[in-house]
């Protein structure tokens, strides 16, 4: 375990759910980047994650992370057994859950937290999960509108929620002068938390949208029992409210919550915002600043042949969720009027080796196997003078910095339409006047029009060549690491004096 | 991003009540089943012997029966209480391997304390010849051995085969003591009654070893549960001296009778006691069979239903349900009981003469018969307990039980003869009070109970 006291006051507080130090991932490397690219700031650490965690360090914390502090969801305190007006508490109470586990916001948050801080010290896993009177308060609440659902399921989704939503409530809150979350969820619950008890500003930095993640996964939950099979997963005519819904309202509100206690809501790509309008985010506050990657490594890989070697990559990891059989299709069809194509997969295909079997049988199949080659985990420096086109045919994509990497380099992209993939290959509404495509925007699962996309672009040098320096030019001027490192600089200026 | 859908993991993850539903296995066999044989050991015993006391064998055989049976189920009441939990824990997560070496390490574990403790009782404390003293010693290690070997009784379910053999194994202690006494006296009937324990303890044994298998191995596993289930342990300690403390108080007094060989007793308390006690074999025999059907279908329900999706009425409707099994079990069960103590306790007078009492053995008798109407109830409300996993609430019944058995005995020593017994009687109520409180209002709970008191996973 790893835990840094102090009683520094840092400038940041950056709050992380599930993934920083101890988690790799891409959420992960940002932050670490993110503190280290800020070397004048100190920051404190404010950790969320589940009692089983593994607790090994994944980074090597930065110098100017000056205090860390963990919070174990759904730990709490033991607190008191009985207190003195516990009817008048669990009324109090219930009133701010029922909101809370249906439509509820940031007033709903600040009322709860009111009762937390009247009683505090007292109010623990005794009373509220354990008690007699909350066991009452369980029943109430499940007899309203619950009373057709499994009561083992739904004990258990009160408990999980309740006890996740008052660990948060009631750990640790550490000083900072701005508070930092990055994605809404418990992180940005505490994000609310923090902007309430000390009125500091409030940011909120979304990779993926927290309520769309928890939306397939609650979704997909098996053990979660169906009481009516019509009305499986998340139907929209389903008139009675059943468990799934109470879990997807319920993080519904934490967004909620966090939006309205923002200074500022910042996410990768627009394709995001309108999820997060939906759930109540102020247009005036939010802002688009994407990943960005070192444009000058790139940059000196670009080649005047390009266009001429007839090669296609596809950089990622062979994996379902890359839908390599539609690149491998794809290509088998280029194959017919380009027969010179070179098709790569450069990625490790050691995490899925059933896929990647079917995959190799797949171009065995198709009679592919000597114009295409998986050639593992490699060094892209090395590979980018050669690649012409790389091509993405994901069926779920955040922001994909190969995209970037590859245009930084001068090669355009074919990419499914997923993600911030189209954004960055055609320009946002912020690009006036338009830099022009950088590749071509393909539908999903579509070997097709992959495969047109890709003659288009191969028969035509002057065509690829120009869809490539669009791309070049949009990420020197948009997706330039130093420059959105820079953005932040100045944010954080602006909040910290505040 | 990993997200937080490890809380939805987890809770994919959790143990529905499945450790509850073993509670079972620690049931009637095991909290009735070793006062029944003693029971039936004894009483029969008196009853035979009753006329006999004057005959010097016969008075040192019978003490001897009794100190062991008390002695040998209160220092393994720890033991193989503890030890029906952890064979019950092997069952339940389906890996037996290690019952061979349960039932070895428990032999261990008791022999190691019996015998010299028997040894030193009876070698240098008692004056008696060479070869009962060996007897007795044996004696001892038999009937704990048969506690040790009950521990499984429940596993191997097959009671009609094992109700058999102990019924011919005590027919065999019957014929040989009676027939080597007239050749041998105590030494015989001591060496008749041993045959008959050592059919009964291997019959068990071999049913035990052909049932599981196998190379006896980590045979002090379930040291680990006097840590973990240390009220099991003690309950078993306090429930089984509550039912004797009665009788050593008794003995510790100065209206005792001491014989030649040094032992105590006082006869006519404890043969009237055992009398008494015979009048509550129906109602335990009935009270086992029901257990095994109405009651546990509906305690089955019950857990099963929750596992299945059941909404709160439903589980609500079923613990309703459940309460109702246990009190119209209770109420066929009182309705036997009462009628047969009634009928005792006007009867006694005849019933006593013709058995060739003292009819100083009336007014214990008798107190016997009320008091054991409560014991008994306050057993089977203590097994209903035991069905939920309470165990703190059972070792307070238990403690309460030997506390005030203890006190109002001593209390009675002091009031006279024509008190003697109340004691128990007094304790039996007061326990009855205590348990059917505490049963009463568990199941009243018993939703919050399971789900949020009792529930490992919570």
């Amino acid at each position: 375990m790893f835990i840094r006291k102090t009683t520094v006051v840092a400038d940041v507080c950056i709050i992380v759910e599930g993934s920083y130090p101890y988690v790799a991932g891409g959420v992960s490397s940002w932050v670490h980047e993110l503190i280290e690219s800020q070397p004048h700031l100190q920051f404190h650490l404010l950790i969320l994650l589940a009692r089983s965690s593994d607790r090994k360090l994944k980074y090597t914390l930065p110098e100017n992370v000056v205090g860390t502090t963990e919070i174990v969801l759904q730990s709490l305190p033991q607190g008191k057994k009985r207190l003195p007006n516990s009817a008048l508490i669990a009324q109090q109470i219930e009133l701010t859950l029922n909101n809370l586990m249906h439509n509820g916001g940031f007033e709903d948050l600040k009322n709860l937290l009111e009762v937390l801080s009247k009683y505090k010290g007292k109010l623990g896993q005794e009373f509220l999960i354990n008690s007699p009177e909350a066991w009452q308060m369980l029943l109430r609440m499940y007899n309203r509108e619950f009373s057709h659902c499994s009561f083992l399921d739904y004990f258990w989704t009160w408990r999980g929620l309740l006890g996740g939503m008052y660990s948060v409530l009631q750990g640790e809150l550490p000083e900072a002068k701005v508070y930092h979350s990055v994605s809404t969820g418990y992180a940005g619950l505490y994000l609310t938390r923090a902007k309430i008890e000390t009125g500091r500003p409030a940011i909120l930095t979304e990779h993926g949208i927290y309520t769309n993640e928890r939306h397939i996964e609650i979704a997909m939950a098996d053990w979660l029992h169906e009481e009516d099979h019509s009305l499986q997963g998340m139907a929209v005519d389903s008139s009675k409210r059943n468990i799934r819904h109470l879990w997807m309202q319920s993080f519904q509100s934490y967004s909620r919550a966090c939006y309205s206690a923002c200074d500022r809501i910042i996410t990768l790509f627009g394709g995001n915002q309108k999820f997060q309008l939906h759930d109540g985010a102020q247009r005036s506050l939010m802002e688009i600043i994407p990943n960005g990657v070192d444009y000058e490594r790139y940059e000196v890989l670009q080649n005047e042949q390009r266009g001429k070697n007839f090669v296609v990559a596809l950089i990622g990891r062979v994996v379902p969720i890359k839908d390599i059989k539609t690149y491998i299709t794809a290509i088998s069809r280029v194959k017919e009027t380009i027969p010179e194509i070179r098709a790569y997969v450069l990625g490790p295909f050691d995490e899925d080796p059933e896929y990647y079997c079917e995959c190799m049988q797949l171009a065995d199949h198709l009679g592919v196997q000597k114009e295409l080659n998986f050639a593992g985990r490699v060094d892209l420096t090395q590979w980018m003078e050669r690649i012409d086109i790389n091509v993405l045919t994901s069926i779920s994509e955040g922001q994909p910095l190969v995209i970037l990497e590859a245009g930084a380099a001068g090669i355009p992209t074919i990419a499914t339409d997923v993600g911030a993939c189209r954004e960055m290959i055609e320009g946002d509404s912020r690009e006036n006047p338009s830099l022009g495509h950088g590749g071509i925007v393909v539908p999903l699962s579509s070997p097709v029009a992959t495969a047109d996309a890709i003659i288009q672009l191969m028969s035509d040098p002057q065509l690829l060549k120009r869809a490539g320096k669009n791309l070049q030019e949009r990420v020197r001027r948009y997706y330039n690491k130093g420059d959105l490192q820079e953005k932040y600089r100045s944010l954080y200026n602006q909040y910290i004096d505040q | 991003m990993a997200g937080i859908g490890f809380v939805l993991r987890k809770l994919s993850q959790r143990d529905d009540f499945t450790r509850s539903l073993m509670a079972y296995f620690y049931s009637a066999i095991i909290s009735s089943g070793p006062w029944l044989f003693t029971v039936l050991s004894l009483g029969v015993l008196v009853l035979i012997t009753n006329q006999f006391l004057d005959a010097h064998d016969i008075a040192e055989f019978r003490i001897i029966i009794i100190y062991n049976f008390s002695f040998s189920l209160v220092l393994s009441a720890p033991v193989f209480m503890v030890a029906t939990r952890c064979l019950a824990d092997m069952i339940h997560s389906h890996d037996v391997s290690g019952a061979p070496g349960l039932l070895l390490g428990m032999f261990i574990l008791v022999y190691g304390l019996a015998l010299p403790i028997s040894v030193a009782f009876y070698f240098f404390y008692a004056k008696l010849e060479f070869w009962i003293q060996v007897a007795a010693v044996l004696n001892y290690l038999l009937i704990s051995g048969i506690w040790v070997t009950a521990v499984f009784i429940s596993a191997l379910k097959e009671f009609a085969a094992i109700s058999r053999s102990f019924g011919i194994g005590m027919m065999v202690s019957l014929l040989a003591s009676v027939l080597l006494s007239m050749e041998f006296g105590t030494i015989g009937l001591l060496v008749g009654f041993n045959l008959g324990l050592c059919f009964i303890l291997f019959d068990l044994i071999a049913r035990i070893l052909s049932e599981y298998p196998g190379t006896p191995r980590k045979l002090f596993v379930f040291l680990r549960y006097f840590y973990t289930h240390w009220e099991l342990a003690f309950f078993g300690l306090f429930y089984n001296l509550a039912v004797w403390v009665d009788k050593w108080i008794m003995w510790s007094d100065a209206g005792r009778t001491t014989q030649s060989n040094g032992l105590v007793s006082f006869p006519i308390y404890d043969g009237a006691m055992f009398l008494a006690y015979l009048s509550l074999v129906p109602a335990i025999a009935l009270f086992t069979l029901n257990v095994e059907t109405k009651f546990y279908e509906q305690y089955l329900r019950f857990f099963q239903d929750i596992q299945h999706h059941a909404t709160y009425d439903r589980i609500k409707h079923n613990a309703r349900l459940l309460s109702q099994a246990i009190l119209g079990g209770a109420q066929k069960i009182l309705i036997l009981q009462l009628t047969i103590a009634i009928s005792l306790i006007v009867l006694a007078p005849f019933l006593l003469d013709f058995l060739g009492s003292s009819p100083l053995q009336l007014g214990i008798f008798r107190y016997g018969v009320l008091g054991g109407i409560f014991h008994v109830f306050t057993m089977f409300l203590i097994t209903a307990l035991s069905y939920f996993d309470v165990r703190k609430k059972v070792l307070l019944i238990a403690v309460t039980f030997f506390l005030t058995n203890g006190f109002f005995t001593a209390v009675s020593l002091q009031m006279g003869m024509q008190w003697y017994g109340w004691g128990y009687t007094i304790a039996s109520i007061i326990s009855f009070s205590m348990a059917y409180i505490l049963v009463a209002r568990h199941v009243d709970e018993l939703p919050y109970e399971t789900f949020v008191v009792r529930n490992a996973s919570v």
